[in-house]
């Protein structure tokens, strides 16, 4: 049974969460999509001259008297590096289960099971014009380093998502997936535009919005003053006079995000804050699980 | 309910302030931290233009509390509770109207200026606490019974005395029988100037008229005689053979002069040698008219019958009931009066109880003078007191003493302090269980 939000929110050991979020993940019914680092047997092809020998596959040859090389998939370290929206947005709920402290559990989640599928996870997270960057690498040293530092990110000020994802991008040594945790309200073209510049540059990008359902029913009662947390300004509206009109416009900057989303080929979930974490995470995972692996240009070890 | 320090109230004013701050503050609620304004469009609602009354029932509640302790600061009594004002606030007014002659003379509206007077007696009635009216054609007598009645009352007292004032009806020396911290009205009615008066007078086998004409101070009197024998405006019941006492007391009361004229009612006088007078006085009963009230205190005035009766000896008994006019040496009833007869035809009868000639002959001289009345020379007078003279015996009524709660000890404030007090501690229930300000957040709809 997975761990509610309110349970996970009860837990302050981020790896322990992380834990048992990633057992719940594999003990699913579904079939793990990840795969660790191994050279692995793709496909077979017709013998051609000049295939190395070794890839010959003589028992084949036995049965069918033909002539038949071997092709392997050469698996690559994976190197994922989680972009954590730090920004005040994500400060929200301030009671219960605020957006910054899911994407903390989704983002040591992830890292927990990526490292220990013996791949790499790096952190960068963004506040203002302080940048947080842990680099890619594998092993419990650093896993413990990187859920360190997600538990102690905290929101504060506007962030600026195109420089940090421009920055993930750069840092990442080799082609790898950038996966965005945010609620995206900021700079949504140039958070675009980044995210494709680094799709262009052979990283998988991925984006998990995530949103509370608070912010996206407006059930407020009476007449309320709402304060911007990033900005400070202040309006004074009824939410019961214009709650049909605000859950259009939600929904429309939802689907807008997922278009273009599907547009350049950039994975996309929706996260609700009222959603167990590790539904989310099997859901997105299981549902994009070929995404995850690198892109499968690497080495094709062929005769 | 009265108060002891009414100019409290203007405390009042302060209610204006709970009202004020109930329109002029906003409702500080704290503004809801939001991840972003960008999606809330739509009216704007700015509380400052806002100017309604928040929260009613504290509001009136507040208020009430501040009325509350404004009308404790006023000293409030409870008339309910304490019973009557206290004898200070209470006013006595006796009120005496003149009745005698000149009075029935006709004022300018052509009523007679009793009844003029009557009718200003009666707009006075409702501002006194208690009110008695003494009606008499003598302001000295009237005047003195008034004085007694009001020295036996507490509180505060007043003499309002109607008449013409002519000349001579009221001294000073008649007004110190009132109080001097008693107030005293003296209200002119003014009546027109009086007709010449004129009487006539037997004398043995001669009659006399005489008519006086007061103008100023100078009276005119003609007078002129006949030779005629005067009838007695009284009948003497001697019986059938009157004794030569009897005759001789007859013939002394004619002596003296006694008014001729006819008498407006029935008046005998019964000796006590009359046959039957036993059974007359048996059957005698208490006067019941106003013209034998009137007889009766003119013949009871009399101070020839006063003195007689003051020597002789009864020597029959009247019945209780009769008027006592005169009494003898030993005090007994020397005279009485009593009615007989019915309707129309009643007679006033004066027994004498003694065989003493010279007091059936003072009886009969007063009663025949009842009978036709006298001329009322001092009702010929024209001139009346003056204003000045009128203004210089009045006297101001006391002022209402104010209450002094707290030398009275019978303050009310302690109900309205208790009064105070209870509905702050609901104001207090009733402002901390007001909703929180700070939303509970429904069931949320899951945005697909």
């Amino acid at each position: 049974m997975p761990l509610q939000p309110s349970v996970v929110a009860s837990l302050t050991d981020l790896e322990l969460v992380a834990r048992l979020i990633v057992e719940g993940v594999r003990s699913g019914p579904h079939r793990s999509p990840f795969r660790g680092f191994s050279t692995e047997f793709d496909q077979h092809r017709s013998y051609r001259p000049g295939d190395d020998l070794r890839h010959l596959d003589w028992k084949l040859l036995g049965k069918t008297d033909r002539l038949y090389s071997r092709q392997f998939r050469d698996t690559t370290n994976m190197a994922v590096m989680l972009v954590v929206d730090t920004s005040a947005s994500m400060g929200f709920p301030q009671e219960g289960m605020s957006k910054l402290r899911y994407a903390t559990i989704a983002a040591a989640a992830l890292s927990y099971l990526v490292v220990t599928q013996g791949d790499s996870a790096g952190l960068m997270s963004a506040s203002g014009e302080q940048l947080t960057y842990l680099p890619a690498r594998g092993g419990r040293a650093h896993l413990r380093r990187v859920l360190a530092t997600l538990d102690k990110l905290q929101p504060a000020g506007a962030w600026r998502p195109a420089r940090a994802i421009a920055r993930a991008a750069d840092l990442l040594k080799r082609r790898g997936l950038i996966i965005v945790l945010s609620d995206f309200y900021d700079d949504e073209d140039d958070t675009l535009r980044e995210m494709k510049r680094a799709g262009r540059r052979g990283h998988d990008v991925a984006m998990l919005q995530l949103l509370s359902p608070a912010e996206m029913s407006l059930s407020y009662p009476g007449d309320r003053e709402f304060e911007d947390l990033e900005s400070g300004a202040r309006r004074t509206i009824s939410p019961a006079a214009i709650g049909r009109e605000y859950r259009a416009s939600v929904a429309t900057f939802l689907e807008e995000w997922r278009g273009r989303a599907r547009q350049n080929g950039i994975d996309y979930a929706l996260v609700t804050t009222d959603e167990a974490p590790e539904r989310a995470l099997r859901t997105y995972i299981v549902k994009r699980g070929s995404r995850l692996m690198p892109a499968r240009h690497a080495s094709q070890a062929t005769a | 309910m009265m108060f002891s320090s009414p100019w409290a109230w203007i405390g009042a004013l302060a209610v204006a302030a709970p009202i004020a701050i109930h329109l002029l503050t906003r409702q500080q609620a704290r503004p809801l931290p939001f991840p972003t304004l960008r999606f809330l469009k739509g009216a704007t609602i700015t509380f400052a233009r806002q100017r309604r009354l928040r929260d009613v029932a504290l509001l009136v509640l507040r208020c009430a509390t501040l009325l509350a302790v404004v009308a404790a600061g006023a000293g409030p009594i409870l008339r309910a509770i304490h019973g009557p004002a206290p004898a200070a606030t209470v006013l006595r007014r006796a009120i005496v109207i003149d009745t005698s002659a000149s009075m029935s003379r006709k004022t300018a509206d052509g009523r007679t200026a009793i009844d003029s007077a009557r009718t200003q007696a009666a707009a006075l009635m409702p501002s006194a606490d208690q009110t008695r009216t003494i009606e008499f054609d003598r302001l000295d007598a009237a005047i003195a019974t008034a004085a007694a009645w009001l020295d036996h009352a507490p509180g505060r007292r007043e003499l309002v005395v109607f008449s013409d004032f002519q000349r001579g009806a009221l001294e000073s020396g008649t007004l110190a029988m009132v109080p001097k911290d008693d107030g005293v009205r003296l209200i002119r009615i003014d009546v027109p100037t009086p007709a010449p008066a004129s009487a006539s007078a037997g004398l043995g086998s001669r009659t006399f008229s005489t008519r006086a004409i007061v103008e100023g101070d100078t009276t005119r009197v003609s007078w002129r005689n006949a030779f005629a024998v005067p009838p007695l405006a009284v009948q003497v019941l001697a019986g059938a053979t009157p004794s030569r006492d009897v005759e001789a007391a007859i013939d002394a009361a004619e002596s003296q002069g006694l008014p001729t004229g006819t008498a407006a009612h029935a008046v005998a006088v019964v000796s006590a040698d009359a046959d039957g007078a036993a059974q007359l006085l048996a059957n005698a009963r208490p006067i019941d008219r106003p013209w034998m009230f009137d007889a009766v205190q003119h013949v009871r005035r009399d101070e020839t019958l006063t003195a007689a009766a003051m020597r002789s000896t009864a020597t029959l008994t009247a019945p209780a009931l009769l008027d006592v006019i005169a009494r003898d040496r030993q005090k007994h009833i020397g005279v009485a009066a009593g009615a007989a007869g019915a309707g129309d035809a009643q007679t006033l009868q004066f027994f004498v109880l003694t065989k003493e000639p010279l007091l059936l002959s003072a009886t009969i001289a007063a009663a025949a003078r009842s009978a036709v009345g006298s001329p009322g020379w001092e009702e010929s007078e024209p001139a009346t007191l003056t204003d000045a003279q009128l203004a210089a015996w009045n006297r101001p009524t006391p002022p209402e003493a104010p209450v002094s709660a707290q030398e009275d000890g019978r303050s009310d404030a302690r109900w309205f302090w208790a009064l105070a007090l209870l509905l702050v501690i609901v104001e207090t229930v009733a402002r901390r269980s007001r909703p929180s300000q700070i939303p509970v957040e429904a069931a949320h709809e899951h945005v697909a």
